[in-house]
């Protein structure tokens, strides 16, 4: 299959797995399409809205979509690491022998929902490091591989913020995107009223299997980027670092810390996979400025000034955008 | 660009560079543009200073010349300049919603892929963008855009025009007038006329001196003089200039030898007059000349002496205007007159003749006792040595002195004249003997050959080797001449006669040298009373100043008559003067004088004078009149009103009009001035008094009207 047919069927598959999702998911069509890019990039997204969006039920859509094990974990300040990751249990056999046996977490699925991550003490937050980054979980002496694909969903509940523990800046760093659900518009919610206030309930199908997936993640990570488009995106970055010489006037003004290079990593993976759902075998300007914010705003941390005027980093990587020139002077 | 993988990428590379084209064209308009506005802005500039006049039409065209350089300068730039084939790609990309597929599928065949795979996205990436080619259109790639500086261009264009059709005022039209800078009248015109008058009697002592230097800056101060009437100069600029003349003055300040010179041949012709027997005393009687001149070298005068010399040669061309016992009675007042003429200095003399008494009574003690103590031996050896001392130091002095040498150069002249004037009076007696007995003229010949030998050789002896080659030189001459003479008769000049012609000269140079000094002087005086004259002067009252100048011309208009004409009526105006004079000083006692005249004509005269004399402007300077209403007891004595004759004014105003400027009241004045001057010379009278003085003597000085 030339690469040509490769590009056509994996973007025809990727329109699938929207449209599956989009049956239970009424518009959203961003969060959805980031949340794809992440799966397809093999990388982690925190999601931020209140209760009540569907958070849940687009992790458990994607799951059905894509063939994957689901697991739901809700993060509370009570919670043990080893509640997610899973304990040792002394087991007495039929012959009457016992012997430990390791009993797995729920973090041993394909798709996890962090739900209301930050509610979780930092330690326990932490046992989420190697999984995430390492895609294997170390209890005592054993190491476990974790079934590909793996993916975290991380929600963020931005009300209720007593009693949370933000997630520190390394683990923020781990995501490969920050999403924000949006309250649905009026038409959109007359859509979720009557999918989901009558008896006509929507069954989703699996549209792809899992080796299909990693096929489609290999594909896509070998899209060529041109060294302009790198450029691009690099300028972009740099942009959001204060000290540097492309920083904008309010990256100087607001920002403490800029993206770091993983940042910049983010942005290039994403935007192939963007490429190749929009059926391209190269990346353009564009895709580049579709992941910059979502890749970067998690990545950007705000100083005291930018914290107390309440600046969004969004604005703030919008603003290096639209002064970054697409061609290098 | 470089393709470096041989892949097919030429319609891609083709339509970058036909955009590139476009680009360029574009970019030469916009440059050309901008660079336009400031050429038209250069030329409008230009224009201006072509019509005003400021530059001809060459330069003009050449800066024309130079506007039309920088719009193609402009274009040029503009198209030059680098256009990046990527970014001209990723145009087109963005003009065509292309997502970058021109601009990577260029920038891939830059690349060697890293893998097989790699190369096949190549390939693949390249084919997806070479299928996007037939669909880029440049126009909308490159949309034609109106260059960003066309407003100001036609904006200036438009002023060019318009400056073109204009005619502006050349520069070159007349300018206005310089402003007339009129400063304060800092001299009021009275005392402007007197210095002017001053100056103009500086000018007559020079009529015949030549010294262009002192001629010159009085020029300069009579033109300073002239800028203070017409009020073109300040106080400060007026004294600068005064100080500026003085200085010029003291730089070009001749030699005080003629005075010296003068000072010497007056005590010279002094010590002559004591020594003058009677027959000499009736000589100088008899001839004028010889008075004259020996009267003008008394007074210092050495310019009249060598007028009077030249006289008397004139008078000795012709034998028989004097006698030969006259001419040899005159050859020896003036051989007298040349042992008086010492040039060795005064003091010197009286000390050297004080040790030569001393040493000779010695010498005398020494013949008389033979013998001499101790003491008195070396008494006698001091004077001798103090005496040899003094004589060198004479003939030093005198060496040294300028005048004393000029002053030897006369003894010596005037010897030779006593000697000319002595072989003429010979001749004369021979010429006459001869005339007489019949005789003619071989043995005169030989006769005055001998006398010159004999002269020659005494005039070596006598005066050193130079004064003695000089005195052969002129013998010689006059030997010659004398043989022309013995030849020829009466018909050629006498040797005395030319010899005191010679005299004449010299005196006369020195005569010059004098007066120049003297003009000097006076006009350094003149400098320093012009600066009085500011000082004390009035200034800013233009109408008083006004009256007093009318009254001051009118006063020397009246003043100025002719000599004629006073001496006709000089006895009138004396008279006249002395009744005016009694009037203004005291008008009562002339009313008791001049009953006659009445009371209403005394009191006229009294008022009228003295509102001019007494109470003028001037004499303010003067202080005010004593107070003495507290002892006074007026009185008035009325006179009776005469019906005859005129009134006191009018005496005295029908006497100025007639002048009263006689001779003997020049007499008069010269008289009190020169008292005046020398006392002003000795005493230390402070400059403004010295001012007021001379003021005075200068209003009343005796004019003569030109």
């Amino acid at each position: 299959m030339s690469i040509q047919e490769k590009l056509e069927t994996y973007q025809r598959d990727c329109g699938r797995i929207r449209e599956e999702v989009g049956k239970m998911i009424v518009g959203q069509r961003d969060v959805i399409d980031g949340v794809i890019v992440c799966i397809l990039a093999g990388g982690n997204v925190l999601l931020e809205g209140v209760p009540g969006l569907g958070k849940t039920m687009l992790v458990r859509s994607l799951a059905t979509a894509l063939g994957l094990d689901f697991s739901r974990i809700q993060f509370t300040p009570d919670l043990m690491p080893t509640d997610i990751l899973g304990t040792t249990m002394l087991v007495e056999s039929e012959d009457g022998k016992r012997h430990f046996t390791f009993e797995k977490g729920p973090i041993f699925a394909n798709m996890i929902l962090a739900d209301e991550i930050n509610r979780a003490t930092p330690k326990t937050q932490s046992a989420m490091l190697e999984a995430m980054q390492e895609k294997s979980v170390t209890i005592g002496k054993q190491t476990y591989q974790l079934e590909q694909p793996f993916f975290v969903l991380a929600t963020q509940n931005p009300l209720e913020q007593e009693g949370t523990y933000p997630l520190p800046e390394a683990q923020l760093d781990r995501f490969l995107y920050k999403l924000f659900m949006k309250m649905p518009s009026l038409e959109e919610m007359h859509t979720i009223m009557d999918r989901t206030t009558s008896s006509d309930t929507p069954e989703l199908e699996r549209v792809i299997t899992k080796e299909k997936l990693l096929e489609i993640r290999a594909f896509a990570r070998a899209i060529p980027v041109a060294p302009h488009i790198q450029d691009y995106a690099l300028r972009i970055m740099y942009g959001s670092h204060p000290e540097h010489e492309l920083a904008t006037g309010q990256t100087k003004q607001y920002v403490r810390f800029g993206a770091s290079p993983r940042g910049a990593q983010t942005i290039l993976l994403t935007s192939k996979i963007r490429a190749l759902m929009d059926g391209r075998d190269n990346v353009s300007t564009e895709d580049i400025r579709k992941s910059a914010v979502p890749a970067l705003r998690h990545r950007v941390i705000l100083n005291f000034e930018g914290e107390a005027e309440g600046i969004q980093t969004e604005d703030i990587i919008e603003s290096i955008i639209e002064r970054t020139p697409e061609q290098k002077k | 660009m470089e393709n470096r993988n041989n892949v097919d990428i030429a319609p891609i590379q083709r339509l970058v560079d036909r955009l590139a084209v476009r680009i360029r064209v574009q970019r030469a308009l916009q440059f050309a543009t901008t660079a336009a506005v400031f050429a038209a802005m250069l030329v409008m500039l230009v224009l201006v200073l072509f019509k005003t006049g400021w530059i001809d039409f060459a330069v003009f065209l050449k800066f024309t010349g130079v506007a039309f350089a920088i719009v193609m300068g402009g274009a040029i730039m503009g198209a030059a300049r680098r256009l990046d084939p990527i970014a001209l790609a990723q145009q087109i990309d963005r003009s065509h919603g292309l997502h970058d597929r021109l601009s990577s599928a260029l920038s891939f065949a830059n690349q060697q892929p890293a893998s097989d795979e790699e190369a096949a996205f190549f390939a693949a990436q390249r084919e997806n963008a070479l299928k996007s080619v037939h669909l880029v259109d440049l126009k909308k790639a490159a949309p034609f855009e109106r260059p960003s500086d066309i407003a100001p261009l036609v904006f200036f264009l438009c002023m060019g025009g318009l400056l073109f059709m204009v005619k502006p005022v050349d520069h070159r039209q007349p300018l206005p007038p310089a402003p007339v800078i009129t400063h304060q009248q800092i001299l009021d015109s009275a005392t402007l006329e007197l210095e002017r008058d001053r100056l103009e009697q500086i000018k007559e002592v020079l009529e015949d001196v030549d010294d262009p230097e002192v001629k010159e800056i009085l020029n300069e101060m009579e033109e300073l003089l002239e800028k203070v009437e017409n009020q073109e100069i300040s106080e400060k600029e007026f004294l600068e200039k005064l100080d500026e003349l003085e200085k010029k003055l003291d730089k070009t300040q001749g030699d005080t030898s003629a005075e010296d010179l003068a000072e010497q041949l007056k005590e010279a012709v002094t010590d002559l007059k004591k020594d003058l027997d009677e027959e000499e005393k009736k000589l100088i009687e008899e001839e004028p000349e010889v008075k004259e001149m020996l009267e003008a070298l008394e007074s210092g005068d050495m310019k009249q002496a060598s007028k009077m010399l030249e006289r008397l040669a004139k008078k000795l061309e012709n034998p028989e205007n004097m006698t030969p016992e006259k001419l040899e009675k005159l050859a020896k007042l003036m051989e007298k007159f040349a042992d008086k003429v010492n040039p060795d200095d005064p003091k010197l003399r009286e000390l050297a003749k004080k040790h030569e008494d001393t040493v000779k009574k010695l010498l005398e003690k020494l013949d008389k006792n033979k013998k001499l103590s101790d003491r008195d031996k070396k008494r006698l050896e001091r004077a001798q040595k103090d005496l040899k001392d003094a004589q060198q130091k004479m003939q030093q002095s005198t060496a040294q002195k300028k005048s004393g040498r000029q002053l030897k150069q006369i003894q010596r002249q005037t010897e030779e004249l006593s000697k000319k004037m002595k072989d003429q009076a010979k001749k004369n007696k021979d010429n006459m003997a001869r005339e007489q007995g019949g005789e003619k003229g071989k043995d005169g010949k030989s006769g005055e050959k001998g006398e010159q030998k004999q002269q020659g050789e005494d005039g070596e002896k006598k005066d050193g080797q130079q004064q003695g080659k000089n005195g052969q030189q002129q013998d010689g001459k006059s030997g010659d001449d004398k043989k022309q003479d013995g030849k020829q008769g009466k018909g050629k000049k006498s040797e005395a006669s030319k010899q005191a012609s010679e005299a004449a000269k010299q005196l006369g140079a020195q005569g010059d040298k004098q007066r120049s000094n003297q003009a000097r002087e006076e006009a350094k005086r003149q400098l320093d009373d012009m600066r009085e004259s500011l000082k004390r002067g009035n200034k800013g009252d233009s109408q008083k100043d006004s009256k007093r100048g009318d009254q001051m011309k009118d006063f020397m208009e009246r003043s100025g008559k002719k000599d004629s004409q006073n001496n006709d009526k000089q006895g009138k105006g004396a008279k006249q003067g002395e009744e005016s004079k009694s009037g203004n000083q005291d008008g009562e006692q002339s009313n008791q004088k001049d009953g006659k005249q009445g009371s209403e004509s005394s009191k006229n005269t009294s008022e009228s004078e003295n509102d001019q004399a007494g109470q003028g402007e001037g004499d303010k300077q003067l202080g005010n009149e004593s107070q003495m209403d507290s002892q006074r007891v007026d009185v008035k004595a009325d006179g009776k009103q005469g019906k005859t004759g005129e009134s006191k004014s009018e005496i005295i105003k029908g006497a100025s009009e007639e002048g009263f400027a006689s001779r003997e009241y020049k007499d008069v004045y010269s008289d009190y001035e020169d008292v005046v001057e020398e006392v002003m010379e000795k005493e230390k009278v402070p400059k403004g008094y010295r001012y007021y003085i001379k003021r005075y003597f200068q209003l009343i000085k005796p004019r003569e009207q030109e």
